[in-house]
């Protein structure tokens, strides 16, 4: 019976993973309270907060943006980001003509240091395929129109370069300071699937999509 | 790291940004660890994985293309492939080493 069991199923991944730990834990090649420690540091202590700071120092300090823009990886490294995968960091900055999104298209190489590791959705073949294509429906489906007129510059990231988008600062936050914009900037924005936006923007913007929402109700009721 | 400033904030950014779990199962969190820290004691490097991984997400975005099937929640079985193809290549851990543990440890669960 439990032959019959072992030819029809193939060994589902997690009993594989435990097999392989258990095996080179044999051979001494690893140990799980160090695995334990890798895996801590990228639930908690490695994340999109990190890639805030940069933008929202750059964002207060125009002598460090200059820096980030002109080398990211020492730029990021002077506020003690680094780590894994943050060699060749490229900062890239959107403007009002100009919006920058960055794809991996062969795998999910992605910024570690200032972003933590990729979102599912950055991974998945729809993402990596049509961002290229077609960013601009791509932006739609992450809700964010460009108008025309802007030109949109996609990155393909690699094992040679990694992009962190410099999101715009949005208008409205100028008495801000840079903690203060640092919990503004979402990590989609770094990844250049958002915008930033103003605290007050945001409140306009979700009361007006309510509204909207409400006048589409009322109209398919009546209908 | 000096992430104990921002680690103050790191909730109401979580919060906003709608930030999904970082592994959505504690294997792909083991997956991942061992990747990261087998090419940290230097038996691999990032690099050599990662063609691995390439060449792991390529071959099933071949089918992908071909029959439209698309399941987005698969990348740390890609993951975990690419790494046991890259450990059997470097004669870290066998086939028959890997089916041999497996067993061993189903028998001890089962008894």
């Amino acid at each position: 019976m439990s032959d019959d069991h072992h030819n029809a199923a193939p060994t589902g991944p997690a009993a594989r993973v435990k097999a392989l730990e258990a095996l080179l834990t044999d051979k001494g090649l690893v140990k799980s309270e160090a695995l334990d420690r890798i895996v801590d540091t990228f639930e908690h202590k490695v994340g999109p907060r990190n890639g805030a700071r940069v933008v929202a120092k750059a964002w207060t300090d125009p002598e460090y943006r200059k820096r980030l823009l002109k080398n990211a990886t020492a730029a990021v490294g002077e506020l003690g980001i680094a780590g894994p995968e943050g060699g060749h960091l490229v900062a890239i900055e959107n403007t009002p003509r100009v919006h920058n999104l960055v794809v991996c298209t062969l795998c999910s190489c992605y910024p570690w240091p200032v972003l933590g590791l990729p979102p599912v959705w950055y991974k998945s073949f729809a993402y990596r395929s049509r961002a290229v294509s077609d960013p601009r429906g791509v932006l739609r489906d992450f809700g964010l129109k460009l108008p025309d007129g802007v030109e949109i510059r996609v990155w393909d990231s690699s094992a040679e370069m990694r992009y962190l988008v410099l999101p715009e600062r949005p208008r409205g936050t100028e008495r801000m300071n840079e903690n203060e914009l640092a919990l503004l900037v979402t990590r989609d924005s770094m990844v250049g699937v958002a915008k930033v936006s103003a605290p007050d923007g945001r409140a306009r913007d979700a009361a007006k999509s309510e509204r909207k929402a409400s006048t589409k109700k009322r109209a398919s009721t009546k209908g | 790291m000096s992430t104990e400033n921002s680690a103050r904030t790191f909730e109401a950014l979580a919060a906003d940004a709608g930030l999904e779990p970082v592994f959505s199962a504690p294997w792909e969190a083991r997956a991942f660890a061992m990747a990261l820290g087998l090419s940290e004691a230097s038996l691999f490097t990032w690099d050599e994985f990662r063609a691995h991984l390439i060449a792991e997400v390529g071959s099933a975005d071949r089918v992908r293309e071909h029959d439209g099937s698309a399941n987005p929640g698969e990348y740390y079985e890609h993951f975990l492939r690419a790494l046991e193809h890259l450990l059997r290549e470097k004669g870290i851990a066998s086939e028959a080493e890997l089916a041999h543990k497996l067993r061993e440890i189903e028998s001890a669960t089962t008894k």
